[in-house]
């Protein structure tokens, strides 16, 4: 197999080991904190994210980074300029590239030991093969709607989904167990949103995406983590962070 | 009587406080009256807490409470 890693070792000072092996040196600075058998665990999960945007972007970077197996992004935009403030993967190159294809090549530039397969589409077009093979979804969507059925199709699924949501100052993450209404009780209608009016600025986009990609490797690692439905919300402007139960 | 109320992301603007930071409100009145008095929508008065502690919106309310009131973020970046 031709890939970026051996290409990368024929320079002298970039030479990588391989990336799919736990002990690659690209994992030292992880293994202290996941451990070998949780560096394991994360080369051998499927992780689903649903919307490349501000959250997608950094939700991905980051699970590649963290030495995820495999990623299945999904969404059906192309970048803008409107983008560029906040979303890791929009940059003067990218402007009308598709998103997948972004992600694509920026987690092959990263970490090939991670597939990353796109799917130029919505929620709805994530064929059955892919949900029969993924461990952890990440809901990075922007709309009512669309997060409240994808958490219902999670839950068809048996699939484990870790919610994120940005609104200004203020950011929200929650594991959704498959079947909690979580979601229902936080959102109580599917009205339109108001985050184009409050702003979207990038350290609460990027903290908000931090926090569920914690955990979200957690759960991939096997850490037990708390199953009540319950939900983090942050205030970045007093720094003030709440953990709510629903 | 008086409590220091916090309204955060897009409640912000229905903040109604006196000189000292505080908002009146009917003495032993619940966060649904306070919210409703400040014009707040009620089904998006999700996450609240009184004095550190999460409450619900029939909680009552003693003079010198802290209250924060958040509407669910929705955003996805």
């Amino acid at each position: 197999m031709s890939s970026a890693f051996e290409l990368a070792g024929k320079e002298p000072g970039r030479a990588v080991s391989r990336p799919d092996n736990v002990h690659a040196a690209r994992y030292q600075r992880n293994l202290g904190t996941l451990g070998v058998a949780g560096q394991g665990r994360l080369l051998a999960s499927h992780a689903l994210v649903v919307g490349l945007g501000g959250l997608g972007g950094y939700v991905v970077e980051q699970l590649a980074r963290s030495g995820v197996g495999r990623i299945t992004g999904v969404d059906p935009d192309r970048f803008e300029e409107t983008n560029l403030n906040r979303q890791l993967l929009a940059t003067l190159d990218t402007l009308g590239s598709r998103k997948v294809d972004a992600a694509q090549k920026r987690i092959a530039s990263v970490n090939p030991a991670c597939v990353f397969t796109g799917v130029m589409g919505r929620h709805r077009d994530i064929s059955q093969a892919v949900w029969s093979t993924v461990d952890i979804g990440f809901d990075c969507l922007d709309s009512i709607a669309d997060r409240l059925d994808l958490a219902d199709i999670c839950a068809r699924n048996a699939c484990i989904l870790i919610h994120g949501a940005v609104a200004g100052w203020y950011a929200q993450v929650a594991v959704v167990w498959p079947g909690q209404p979580t979601l229902k009780s936080l959102y109580p209608s599917t009205g339109p949103g108001w985050e184009q009016e409050i702003g979207t600025p990038p350290f609460t986009v990027g903290l908000a995406a931090s926090l569920m990609v914690a955990q979200g490797v957690k759960i991939m690692i096997g850490e037990s983590i708390a199953r009540s439905p319950r939900v983090e919300f942050i205030d970045l402007r007093e720094s003030h962070w709440l953990t709510t139960s629903l | 009587m008086r409590v220091k109320v916090k309204l955060l992301s897009v409640f912000a603007p229905h903040a109604r406080e006196d000189g000292e930071g505080l908002t009146a409100v009917r003495d032993g009145a619940t966060v649904r009256e306070l919210a409703e008095s400040l014009g707040l929508p009620l089904d998006l008065v999700r996450i609240i807490t009184v004095n550190g502690r999460q409450v619900y919106l029939d909680e009552g309310l003693a003079e010198g409470d802290e209250v924060y009131l958040f509407p669910p973020a929705l955003g996805g970046g």
